[in-house]
């Protein structure tokens, strides 16, 4: 596609992430997918490989998957105004839907047929999330050692209570402690 | 203006710790929100599930939920710019130096350990929430209330979405069944 203008581009940008953030429903992940036909196959801002390198970089990062890719193709066509516009077409269908939902929630909240259907959903929200956490399981803990953070982490949870900002940074911690010591014995032997 | 700053601020440290994207990040939102009184159990689940139907990543939209029942419209951009903030700066600065200096063993050791917290993070979760709802707040008193208040519409629901689920991988026809057969049974 041919700009006119810097200005014309941007806003290109902002639209089709615009697009791509109203079309996803149920989450980060979902979006890779009309991401990558939006952004390389159609507009042909950036290739598959990149598109691929920015998805790595996103699981390694904090924060928000979906922004994080949207930013960095963003970034890569207008800079930090570009990074700025992916990511606010991203989030602005969130504005708009969920703050039209929270008009609405004091509803749910008043005893009647509603409120037992929603009820009944959060049960299936809960096997939402056992699920999403067996399959992060897989991922995560795969040798003895992950095993034994993993257990010792919820032991410090359970028995003293401590914030998961601490925790966080305590697994990370022991973590490259322990790869630190598994380097030096092999490297003994 | 205070409130609004306060929200955006949480919200950004929300955002800036939440590794794993979706599901990960609900043990800190937890954490943050239910002890200022901004959410409660309840609405975060339901916040999830409507999620699942809505557009938009859980975070944002949890982030807009949060900034809009407590601080209204303005209130509601200013968490969901929080919550990506970090997205965006990660990007602007970050993204480039990982893809060109940082080898893939530094990666590895870093997320040697992040990676079964966070999942060991989430199982609290996904353990503590359901069992409040469906044993009872009381459930340590005695042996007889701990049966007493056993809600089983509860746990067959949970069974039966997490089966359903697994096998057929249809989260919003199983969802919207809950709720049917919740309606049914409580207006029967």
């Amino acid at each position: 596609m041919v700009y006119k203008n810097k200005g014309h581009k941007l806003l290109d940008l902002y639209l089709t992430f615009l697009k791509i953030g109203s079309f996803t429903i149920g989450g980060g992940y979902a979006m890779l997918p009309i991401m990558q036909t939006e952004a390389v196959d159609k507009k042909k801002w950036c290739t598959e490989e990149e598109v691929v390198n920015y998805i790595t970089v996103a699981q390694s990062l904090p924060g928000m998957f979906a922004a994080n890719v949207a930013g960095s193709i963003g970034n890569k066509l207008g800079g930090f105004l570009g990074a700025f516009l992916a990511v606010l077409g991203v989030i602005t269908p969130s504005i708009v839907v969920i703050s039209l939902f929270a008009n609405f929630y004091q509803i749910l909240t008043e005893p009647g047929v509603l409120q037992d259907f929603f009820n009944g959903l959060r049960n299936g929200v809960y096997a939402l999330i056992i699920l999403a956490c067996l399959r992060l399981y897989k991922n995560a803990v795969t040798t003895k050692a992950q095993l034994i953070l993993f257990i010792l982490i919820l032991i410090l949870y359970f028995l003293f209570n401590i914030s998961p900002f601490y925790l966080l940074l305590i697994g990370c911690f022991s973590g490259i402690f322990y790869k630190y010591i598994e380097e030096r014995v092999k490297k003994q032997c | 203006m205070l409130e609004i700053l306060k929200l955006f601020l949480v919200f950004f440290k929300i955002g800036s710790i939440s590794f794993g994207g979706g599901y990960a990040m609900i043990p800190f939102l937890e954490y943050e929100t239910i002890s200022r009184g901004w959410m409660t159990e309840t609405s975060i689940l339901d916040m999830i599930a409507v999620s699942q139907v809505t557009p938009g990543p859980i975070a944002t939209n949890m982030a807009t939920f949060v900034g809009y029942t407590n601080a209204g419209l303005i209130g509601a951009i200013f968490t969901t710019l929080g919550v990506t903030l970090p997205s965006l700066l990660l990007v602007l600065f970050v993204t480039n130096f990982i893809l060109n200096k940082l080898t893939d063993k530094i990666k590895i050791i870093i997320f040697y350990g992040l990676r079964p917290t966070v999942c060991s993070l989430l199982f609290i979760t996904a353990i503590t929430i359901p069992f409040d709802e469906i044993f009872g707040k009381v459930h340590f008193t005695s042996v007889s209330s701990f049966f007493y208040d056993t809600n089983y519409l509860s746990l067959f629901l949970v069974i039966l979405a997490f089966l359903l689920i697994k096998i057929y991988k249809k989260t919003i026809p199983t969802l919207l069944l809950c709720g049917i057969v919740s309606v049914i049974y409580n207006q029967l």
